[in-house]
């Protein structure tokens, strides 16, 4: 693998070439990108609804409706009216309209004393006051009308806009929002307020802040990393070489979503950041090794130290690279097209980050250098990670359990703070609460009913079926118990205009305000009823009717509740005769945000799951396995607690953060293990070798975790709820991730003993002296360093005993350098039984059984030998029964030389 | 539309306000003499003032989908010596609105009235809407569109002719006078100049756009100078929505048309069910016009 790590170093010109090549191949891409906001990527795959959804909307209209709102004191006025009505023609006239529903195209139906008018609300502007006050007065009088297009003080109204489904897909939802605003635009000044707000202006608001975020927030990242770098390398050369290998990263990044026809959406204004953010941590290991190496070596040339660098960090980098890209890839599964897409890309960007820095980052070093960094005193003992050194000194075993036990406590306060947490998924939700487009909202809101709309479809079998009152009734039932739940605003079916042609036809008297009485009645009373009023309402063979609700609820919880209970109303009202289907857009979207929950249960427990493998291989026990979770579920348990406390809903970009994390966080925790496990190994003392390993790691520790901080943290400057909720929880769980590194887990490890996979790679071993050792015969090189990296290396000097006659422990040691003899005391004299030289084993029988020592071990020479414990090996390697069977096999062989030898002499 | 002798055209001369004038007439236009308003006077003449009209009418509705409504009404129309009015339209089909009838007076003195009765309710309602380019019924024409053309409430100005498939046509524009409210501001008559038959009327709002267009087609001449057209068709604009009007048959006759046929009593006493007969030879449906006939395919356009 290393021939790989130093194909930078030996063949630059050509990996140039190649990285250069692909960087242009990708730009070539770039014009090929595109954006989709729309509200289709936010609902999951195989909603059950979306079809019959479809079919709805294609007999009664689309849901999304643009809405003009218009609002001033002096409305019903001659001036005022003709403007609106030059409004009414101009929208009316645009090629992308398909119809403008208001007062002038509505119906008025009036009832009096023996008399009925049926005709448009506004067929012609009056002059004098009297008729429009009369005017005003039948507009406001009309229940279908007042309180939803028009509002009950009649000082505000709407016109609502049918855009043609075709001209959205060809024109695209920016040019409709500007036909249609150049409409309203000549209205500007006639009106106290006239603004447009719909699904145009929204997904339209989507791609505009989408490039404001993208445009601000990545040189905000790369200004951050470039003086978070500064500050803990002092080396500007350091700080250039995350930007260049983000930049090529972005590049190749945005070109394969070109390619691949991956769209940009609003978590793609993550990207950049994410990219300079997290690329740059990897960066900085490597450029600190490198100072590192060049402060110890500083004659020794450039490349001398990159390859100790990558001697050094080579495969923990490899690792890291693909534990973060997993994190990312984690959302790959996810049912929502919005955060597969930003997986796939994300997850590449990390790879191709990962490839970059691999292939780039020796070739800048040895071209650019890194200038020198000169360490003032032990820096180690400064600032937080002093403090947390400090910590590490003075605790004792009280300490320890006092603060595993809070952390413990810690984590089950934040587990029930969790339980609190909800999902939410509606797009109005992603804006600022100070965003022009939420205060419209509110302000229609305000006098209107709320913009958004869902159906209630009703179909039967039976032909005319909606002529029949019993069907009618069934109608005005369900919108019955729709008040009931007082969730929603409005709702308006055929019900409602025979209930108010039958009021009107009796004089307007109110009890008369109900579902007409026969078949015949309805039939005539339709009469009067033109067909592009019924259109929204019932199907032209009155087979299906459908009941227009409004609402403006933006919490996916309470909306899916109450219509979840709507539903079960719905059918049950609608009888076992006919078929009732709540549908909407909207409310597939936020129905989405179940699945958001449900995938996120999926990618983290698949995560860890990967993780815990992977980290289990690393170490070659499981005990290693179980040891990462800790780091990893500490941060992930306080993020959902800080969540559920602070009032944070499970939404597409907050739903990320876990996985994002663990995928991050881990990185630490591989560098932190592996510097432990070699420390452990040379020092024989696991509390000294956490404590020498918080030493080494903390400053890069908390260097790159405060660095992750706060890149992610630029994330709360986006004009997206959504990302900067996502920004902060991930500052906070990097954070988190810190605290779980640097205090809990050296309190866990220094019980523990672990085996890292790459030091047993990593480990350089004399295979001759090994392979004549009679210990491990017939065994393979990896079952040989398995065992080896059981024992603990010791060193003597010349004239130290090892073994003493007459003492009983149960370890064997096998001599790795030097030489040694064996000296039996006895009342007669010492007598030297044999002399030792590396692949000797020797205090095998004390391996076999306690027994007394026969006679002294002692150094000839400086030794170097690896001592084998009974107890440490039969309970590390009780999951490598072979390895076991075979080191018995031969200790019995051994012994049985011994004895063959002693038989002899 | 319905045919009145000359001393009743005469007497509509009479009662209407004198202050209808022409612009200026094109030089190249044919038959000089004839101002706008004589244009449409001589039109009613020939064609629209026969006192006794029965027709048996089936008035299709289409959506913008092309969806179809189809409804058969007898209509009855009758104009009196002294310039009044009537029109009863009685719905026979479908069986559900059968007996459903719309009563319509228009007074001498202009004052107009109208009354609905609906069999379900069984009272006589009076009736305000579809009128001046409203809405009738759920159709696109309005009860004008039906009866006479009432001259004193516009103002005409003839404009430059148009020949369409050799065929020359008048070209009136008739503006709705102020004191008048309607939903359009004025419609552009197309009127052939050979049998002074009104073969298309745009309807325009104040800016001159189009919001509604009536064509007529299978016209044929009936006796005389008299011709009639046994199809109408309007197309809303806006919503795209059409509505046609086709005779199925039509007789002059007093007898058909007495005047007790317009009593309150007798419309009660009509609506019992069943009210409606398949009658042989109606239609239950009709295709769409291959064309607006009459349509100037040169000359000047709207």
């Amino acid at each position: 693998m290393n021939w790989f790590f130093m194909l930078g170093l030996r063949h630059r010109l050509p990996v140039l070439a190649v990285l250069l090549g692909l960087t242009a191949l990708a730009a070539t891409g770039l014009p090929r990108l595109h954006i989709d906001t729309g509200i289709e990527s936010m609902i999951a795959d195989g909603d059950p609804n979306r079809l019959m959804y479809e079919a709805v909307t294609e007999e009664f209209g689309s849901d999304n409706q643009t809405m003009v709102f218009v609002r001033d004191k002096a409305l019903w006025t001659p001036a005022k009216l003709r403007a609106l009505r030059e409004l009414h023609l101009r929208l009316a006239a645009l090629e992308a309209v398909e119809s403008v529903d208001d007062i002038f195209t509505l119906r008025s139906l009036r009832g009096g004393q023996g008399s009925i008018r049926s005709q448009v609300f506004v067929d012609h502007i009056p002059d004098d006051q009297q008729a429009l006050n009369q005017l005003r007065a039948d507009v406001l009088y009309n229940p279908l009308v007042s309180g939803n297009l028009v509002a009950p003080d009649g000082e505000a109204l709407a016109l609502m806009v049918v855009v043609r489904a075709d001209a959205m897909k060809k024109m695209g939802s920016a040019q409709v929002y500007a036909t249609l605003q150049a409409a309203l635009d000549r209205s500007a000044g006639q009106f106290e307020r006239v603004f447009q707000i719909g699904s145009p202006r929204i997904q339209t608001e989507m791609e505009d802040t989408l490039f404001r975020d993208m445009r601000m927030l990545a040189p905000l990242s790369a200004v951050i990393l470039l003086l978070v770098i500064l500050v803990f390398l002092r080396s500007l050369v350091a700080g250039l070489i995350p930007l260049i290998t983000a930049g090529l990263s972005l590049v190749w990044t945005l070109g394969m979503m070109a390619w691949a026809g991956i769209p940009l959406n609003i978590l793609s204004a993550m990207l950049p950041t994410l990219i300079i953010v997290i690329g740059s941590t990897e960066d900085t290991h490597l450029v600190s090794a490198f100072l590192h190496e060049a402060a110890h070596h500083p004659d020794r040339e450039r490349e001398f130290c990159i390859r100790r660098m990558i001697r050094r960090l080579g495969v923990p980098l490899l690792l890291t690279i693909a534990t973060t890209a997993l994190g990312f890839a984690s959302n790959i599964f996810s049912s929502i097209e919005l955060i597969r897409d930003f997986a796939l890309a994300s997850t590449f960007a990390m790879l191709a980050n990962g490839l970059i820095t691999i292939l780039l980052v020796p070739i800048l070093l040895s071209l650019l250098g890194a200038g020198r960094f000169v360490a003032k005193g032990d820096s180690s003992r400064k600032g937080l990670s002093g403090l947390i050194l400090e910590l590490n000194k003075k605790s004792h075993l009280t300490l320890q359990r006092m603060v595993l036990v809070g952390t413990a406590l810690l984590c089950a306060f934040f587990l029930y703070q969790a339980s609190n947490l909800y999902v939410t998924n509606d797009p109005m939700s992603y804006f600022k609460e100070d965003k022009a487009l939420i205060k419209d909202a509110a302000e229609v809101h305000e006098y209107l009913a709320g913009i958004k709309v869902f159906f209630i479809t009703l179909q039967s079998n039976r032909e005319q079926a909606f002529m029949h009152p019993e069907h009618l009734r069934r109608l005005a039932e369900i919108q019955d118990f729709i008040v009931k739940q007082g969730v929603f605003d409005r709702s308006i079916s055929l019900a409602d205009f025979l209930k108010l042609l039958n009021r009107e036809f009796h004089g307007g008297q109110t009890g008369w305000y109900q579902v007409p009485s026969s078949r015949q009645l309805v039939s005539q009373y339709l009469l009067f009823m033109h067909r592009q009023d019924l259109n929204r309402y019932v199907s032209h063979d009155f087979r299906r009717a459908t009941i227009v609700v409004r609402h403006n609820i933006s919490d996916s919880n309470i909306l899916n509740r109450n219509i979840a209970e709507l539903r079960e109303v719905a059918q049950e009202i609608a009888g076992s005769d006919m078929q009732a289907f709540v549908l909407g857009e909207n409310l597939m979207v936020n129905e989405a945000a179940e699945s958001l929950l449900l995938a996120q249960v999926r990618s983290l427990g698949l995560l860890l799951l990967i993780i815990f493998l992977l980290m289990s291989v690393m170490f070659t026990s499981f005990k290693g396995g179980v040891i990462s979770m800790v780091p990893s579920l500490i941060p992930i348990i306080l993020m959902f607690g800080v969540m559920g406390l602070l009032n944070i809903p499970l939404n597409p970009g907050t739903a990320m953060v876990a996985v994002i994390a663990i995928g991050i966080g881990i990185d630490s925790t591989i560098h932190l293990l592996s510097r432990y496990n070699k420390l452990s190994r040379k020092l024989g003392n696991a509390e000294q070798a956490a404590r020498q390993t918080v030493r080494e790691e903390s400053l890069p520790m908390i260097s790159t975790s405060v660095a992750l901080a706060l890149g992610f943290g630029i994330l709360l400057l986006s004009d997206f709820t959504i990302i900067g909720q996502f920004g902060a929880l991930s500052a906070a769980t990097m954070l988190f991730a810190l605290f779980a590194n640097l205090i809990v887990t050296p309190l866990i490890i220094s019980r523990v003993r672990l085996v890292g996979l790459y030091d047993i790679l990593a480990l350089d071993i004399n295979k001759e002296t090994l392979h004549a050792c009679r210990l491990f015969q017939g065994m393979s090189g990896y079952q040989i360093r398995k065992a080896m990296l059981i024992s603990e290396m010791y060193e003597y000097t010349k004239g130290a005993k090892v073994i003493e006659q007459g003492n009983t422990d149960r370890s064997m040691y096998l001599i790795v350098g030097g030489e040694m003899e064996v000296v039996h005391h006895a009342d007669t004299g010492d007598m030297k039984l044999a002399t030792l030289k590396a692949g000797d084993v020797f205090g095998e029988i004390g391996f076999v059984r306690e027994i007394e020592r026969t006679a002294d071990v002692v150094a000839t020479s400086a030794v170097k030998v690896l001592k084998f414990d009974f107890e440490r090996l039969a309970h590390d390697l009780r999951y490598f029964p072979r390895i076991v069977a075979k080191l018995n096999f031969n200790i019995s062989y051994i012994l049985g030389e011994r004895l063959a030898d002693s038989i002899k002499r | 539309m319905s045919a009145l002798p000359a001393a009743a055209l005469l007497l509509g001369f009479v009662v209407a306000p004198a202050q209808a004038h022409d612009a200026a007439v094109q030089s190249e236009n044919a038959m000089p003499q004839f101002t706008g308003e004589g244009v449409v006077h001589e039109t009613m003449r020939r064609h629209e003032l026969f006192p006794y009209v029965y027709e048996e009418q089936t008035l299709v509705l289409m959506d913008g989908s092309r969806q179809r409504d189809v409804r058969r009404i007898h209509s009855y129309s009758r104009l009196e010596d002294d310039g009044t009015i009537r029109a009863l339209l009685e719905f026979s089909y479908p069986e559900s609105v059968a007996g459903t009838s719309l009563l319509f007076v228009r007074n001498p003195d202009e004052t107009h009235s109208s009354h609905i009765f609906l069999p379900a309710l069984g009272v006589m309602t009076d009736y305000v809407g579809g009128m001046a380019g409203g809405q009738l019924l759920g159709s696109e024409f309005s009860m004008d569109d039906l009866m006479p053309e009432d001259t004193a409430a516009f103002v005409y100005r003839r404009e430059a002719d148009v020949v369409d498939d050799e065929v020359p046509y008048f070209v009136v524009l008739a503006s709705t006078r102020p004191e008048r409210q309607a939903a359009y501001d004025a419609r552009r008559l197309f009127i052939r100049q050979d049998n002074f038959f009104i073969t298309r009327i745009d309807y325009l709002d104040a800016a001159g756009r189009l919001l509604k267009r009536q064509t007529s087609h299978d016209f044929r001449r009936i006796g005389g100078e008299m011709w009639s057209a046994d199809m109408i068709s309007v197309e809303n604009m806006l919503n795209r929505h059409r509505s046609i009007l086709k005779i199925d048959r039509r007789i002059y006759s007093r007898d058909y048309v007495p005047l007790t046929i317009f009593s309150e009593a007798r419309i009660l006493a009509a609506a019992s069910p069943p009210a409606a007969e398949l009658e042989a030879g109606s239609a239950t449906d009709v295709d769409e016009p291959a064309g607006p006939a009459g349509y100037p395919a040169g000359g000047k356009r709207p």
